[in-house]
């Protein structure tokens, strides 16, 4: 395996990164992404094959077949400055804290003042770093918590992601009482209580730690319900499928009290859907000519045509006008009144009798033998005869 | 006494009766958190002047059921439909829901999902597949566009379900959904831990 060169200075390193900052920016930002290809790289460095083997060699990115990935030391430190490293580590914290209690060791044991001040001052830079840390890991646990429950499509993998954050939960929990614990009680801190910049970091960090522990109450809490609410939906999925077993085994009348459940109530969502049994109103139909075509449009969509068939064709004009047929009867009592108030003989009479229609000569003897049939009574027989053309009749008057 | 009733019922806000009367009349929900905000509107009123509306119902023989997030009507005294019917009504549920939840176990009120999403699902999961199968084998119902259809239909039907954006059909569970597991948890399996799940 080829040694890599390294950066000497820190000079040397940030001329390196702030000249390939186009290339390392896109990269970073496209880190959740996707695979970076080795060509599209080439073309962020201006297409300088020699800039982009420089940072291989330096070891600020790896080649991965053919694509390129920053390298995870520069990744880390670049997420950790930027602030965006999701992960929660408590390890951090815990090395952090490691860290610390060696220092206080090396402090407590050294006699050399100026050496001493030097240790005093690691140590004060790791409470700050671990208050940070530590802080850090609460917002990051909260976020992550609320991802989990809300985006992790498996159900299995979102309880486990839970339950998981909730022991991360825990363990920070106790990495902050070990820590306020050293801090309480460790001879240490008493001797180095004068120095006012420690001093100001360990009320610091206190403040951080009372803030972190405020926050995991309240992570705690809402991980509980979040857990809860996935145990129920859990329950009663398996609800759900022993019931459709039972269905599906027919015994589920038998083995539950189904029956029982259901007789005590009578929701209407179970009712078949009933017909509306509003009748039409006759007042409406009568006299409003929109439900007539209503009706007929709905019995067309139902293919009736009876209707249709016994239904008459619209009146016309001519039938709307007035139509007079008179009839060839006469009313026998009309014409005797008029008969008795005349001197004329019946026959005669008869003859000269304005009708309204026409009438031949057999309607006049038919009228005259009627009349006379009548009114027997109130006929004066002369007994004598005239004749009407070959029609011989009686001349008779009224009484 | 009576005077003071009158002067209640005089006074009370009764507006939407026959509105939300046509709506729980077919068996439909009204639900709180519904997207619809006539129905909201609803929801809201009942929420304002549930003894009014409880006292006027009952009047028809209707009680006004108050749900967790929700509103139905059952009906007072003797039921018009016979164990059977209702045992019928309920196992069609019941399958409706084993389906759901299999298509995802977090199927409950709140939960959104796009029609084609669920119907790409059955395609991929074969236990899904041989539920939705069997969901309108009576009516020979074929695609599984059309079970999804049919079966998106009677959940809006119903009020548990709206589609909250035509244009990629994505759909929305309303509160009235507690209803349906509500019932399930009410149920008593004997010997709950011999039946496999």
């Amino acid at each position: 395996m080829e040694i890599l060169s390294h950066f000497r200075t820190i000079e040397e390193l940030t001329k390196t990164l702030s000249r390939e900052q186009g290339l390392l920016s896109e990269m970073f930002e496209k880190r959740k992404l996707m695979k970076f290809p080795q060509g599209l790289a080439l073309e962020l460095v201006g297409g300088n094959e020699a800039r982009l083997k420089k940072l291989l060699d330096y070891g600020v990115l790896v080649e991965t077949g053919n694509t390129v990935e920053i390298e995870s030391d520069y990744l880390n430190f670049f997420e950790e400055v930027l602030n965006v490293n999701e992960e929660i580590s408590v390890l951090s914290v815990q090395e952090c804290i490691n860290t610390l209690k060696e220092h206080i060791g090396y402090f407590l044991q050294e006699t050399n003042a100026n050496r001493r001040a030097g240790y005093q001052d690691s140590v004060r830079q790791l409470l700050k770093k671990t208050g940070f840390r530590t802080l850090k890991n609460v917002v990051d646990l909260k976020r992550n918590m609320d991802n989990a429950y809300k985006q992790e499509p498996n159900y299995i993998i979102k309880k486990k992601k839970l339950q998981n954050l909730d022991e991360k939960s825990h363990s920070i929990r106790s990495m902050i009482r070990e820590c306020e614990k050293l801090m309480d009680t460790e001879h240490a801190f008493f001797l180095m209580a004068n120095d006012p910049h420690m001093a100001k970091t360990c009320s610091d960090v206190k403040h951080d730690f009372v803030e972190a522990y405020h926050a995991l109450m309240e992570i705690d809490r809402q991980i509980i319900v979040y857990i809860n609410q996935i145990e129920q939906q859990n329950l009663l999925y398996k609800k759900i499928r022993k019931l459709k077993y039972l269905q599906d085994q027919l015994l589920i009348k038998t083995d539950t009290n189904i029956v029982q459940v259901l007789g005590d109530s009578n929701p209407l969502w179970m009712e078949s859907r009933q017909y509306s049994k509003i009748r039409l109103s006759l007042e409406m139909l009568r006299e409003n000519d929109q439900i007539v075509s209503i009706l007929r449009r709905i019995a067309e969509r139902n293919g009736l045509k009876k209707s249709a068939r016994t239904e008459a064709e619209p009146l016309t004009d001519e039938d709307l006008q007035e139509h007079v047929q008179r009839l060839k009867d006469v009313d026998p009592n009309e014409v005797w009144n008029a008969f008795s108030a005349s001197s004329y003989n019946l026959f005669d009479f008869i003859l000269r009798y304005d009708y309204k229609a026409k009438r031949d000569i057999e309607d006049h003897a038919a009228l005259f033998c009627q009349l006379v049939i009548l009114h027997p009574d109130e006929c004066k027989m002369t007994g004598k005869y005239a004749t009407y053309q070959d029609i011989e009749y009686p001349i008779i008057y009224a009484k | 006494m009576p005077l003071i009733k009158t002067l209640n019922i005089l006074l009370s806000m009764r507006n939407n009766t026959q509105r939300i009367y046509e709506r729980l009349s077919r068996g439909e929900f009204l639900s709180v958190d519904s997207s619809d905000t006539s129905i909201r509107h609803l929801y809201e009123d009942i929420e304002e002047n549930l003894d009014d509306y409880v006292d006027f119902f009952k009047e028809i023989g209707l009680q006004l059921e108050v749900g967790n997030g929700y509103f139905y009507f059952s009906r007072i005294g003797e039921g018009k439909q016979s164990i059977e019917q209702k045992l019928e009504s309920f196992s069609k549920w019941l399958d409706y829901l084993d389906f759901l939840k299999t298509y995802n176990q977090s199927f409950t009120a709140g939960y959104q999902f796009r029609k084609s999403h669920l119907i790409e699902q059955i395609s991929l999961d074969i236990e899904l597949k041989e539920k939705a199968g069997r969901l309108y084998k009576k009516y020979g119902v074929a695609s599984y566009l059309e079970i999804v259809n049919k079966l998106l239909q009677e959940m809006q039907a119903m009020g548990f379900a709206e589609c909250i954006s035509e244009q990629d059909e994505t759909y929305k569970i309303t509160s009235a959904f507690h209803y349906a597991e509500e019932l399930v948890k009410i149920i008593q399996i004997a010997n709950e831990d011999e039946i496999p799940e």
